[in-house]
């Protein structure tokens, strides 16, 4: 049997907000990775393109303006 | 004393039950489309094998290209080539060493059968598969339609095909998709992984306070989860 077990069953939230969220130690070295819709191996592949923390509040403002 | 029960379902642990036998959580953001999510998904899942522990699981909500139509016409190399300005010859390369690396944790991928799509409608199915305890077993299933067996993920009528493989009951799984019940969940894992700061994935989250930014070696995840093991260990069963 896998030691992977689902999360229990949870209710849909009735909001998009996200929750406070503590900082985050990071760990671990630079790893392949998808940003933007590039997949990269970092040193062998091309730099991502132009994605950070905006690219996903935008993702957010479009789907609640029902464009996605 | 723990009387942690495992069942097909997920975990039951009672109340008395100690840190160290409470299945340590982790959040993954990923997207259906993300071949590094795949890979990365295998190499947790090898040291999660190999932890003594229990790992419990949840998987989030990230659209790499939500300005992708369900039904693009091109192929993977196209999509990099044309929306993203990688030239075709560097995007074959990309991918090359992506199914390379796949094959390297037992994953086929045959990228000349994939069809690039717009994932909302697959993350919308997911997290039902999530309200009702059988998100993981989805996740999979989707990964492997896509990557391995050439399915399109992005269309209702096939996403339900793919929810009734797994169990899922095909029309609820219509009904999900066609009233968008669950496109709030969708968002707040977006707006999440921005409040995180997550930019990339796959990105996992353990026990709320480590970050583990790409497709790491299952090392590196064999080590976050004995770190957050052994702090548990003072506040163990002595209580």
């Amino acid at each position: 049997m896998s030691p992977i077990e689902n999360a229990g069953p949870v209710d849909a939230p009735l909001s998009s907000t996200a929750a406070p969220t503590p900082a985050l130690t990071l760990v671990g070295a630079d790893a392949p990775v998808c940003v933007d819709g590039v997949c990269e191996i970092p040193g062998l592949d091309s730099p991502p393109v132009g994605a950070d923390a905006e690219s996903a509040r935008e993702v957010v403002e479009r789907l609640d303006d029902g464009i996605l | 004393m723990s009387t942690t029960t495992d069942d097909s379902q997920g975990t039951a642990t009672a109340p008395a039950a100690s840190a160290a036998s409470t299945p340590i959580k982790v959040d993954i953001w990923s997207d259906v489309q993300c071949p590094w999510c795949y890979i990365g998904k295998r190499r947790f899942e090898a040291a999660a094998a190999e932890f003594p522990g229990q790992v419990e699981v949840e998987y989030h909500s990230f659209e790499l290209a939500p300005d992708t139509p369900v039904d693009y016409e091109g192929t993977p190399i196209d999509y990099l080539s044309d929306r993203k300005g990688i030239s075709r010859d560097q995007a074959s390369a990309m991918i090359d060493r992506v199914t390379g690396i796949a094959d390297s944790v037992g994953l086929d991928y045959h990228y000349d059968d994939i069809h690039q799509t717009n994932t909302v409608l697959a993350h919308e199915l997911l997290h039902w598969a999530k309200s009702l305890g059988r998100q993981l077993e989805l996740k999979e299933r989707l990964l492997k339609a896509y990557f391995v067996d050439g399915r399109h993920v992005g269309r209702a009528e096939d996403l339900a095909d793919l929810a009734a493989e797994v169990g899922l009951d095909r029309d609820e799984a219509l009904a999900v998709l066609a009233d968008h019940r669950f496109l709030p969940a969708v968002k707040q894992d977006v707006a999440q992984a921005a409040a995180y700061g997550i930019n990339g994935v796959p990105f996992f989250v353990v026990e709320g306070k480590y970050g583990v930014s790409g497709a790491q070696e299952s090392a590196t995840f064999l080590q976050v989860l004995e770190t957050v093991a052994a702090e548990r260990e003072p506040a163990g069963e002595t209580a």
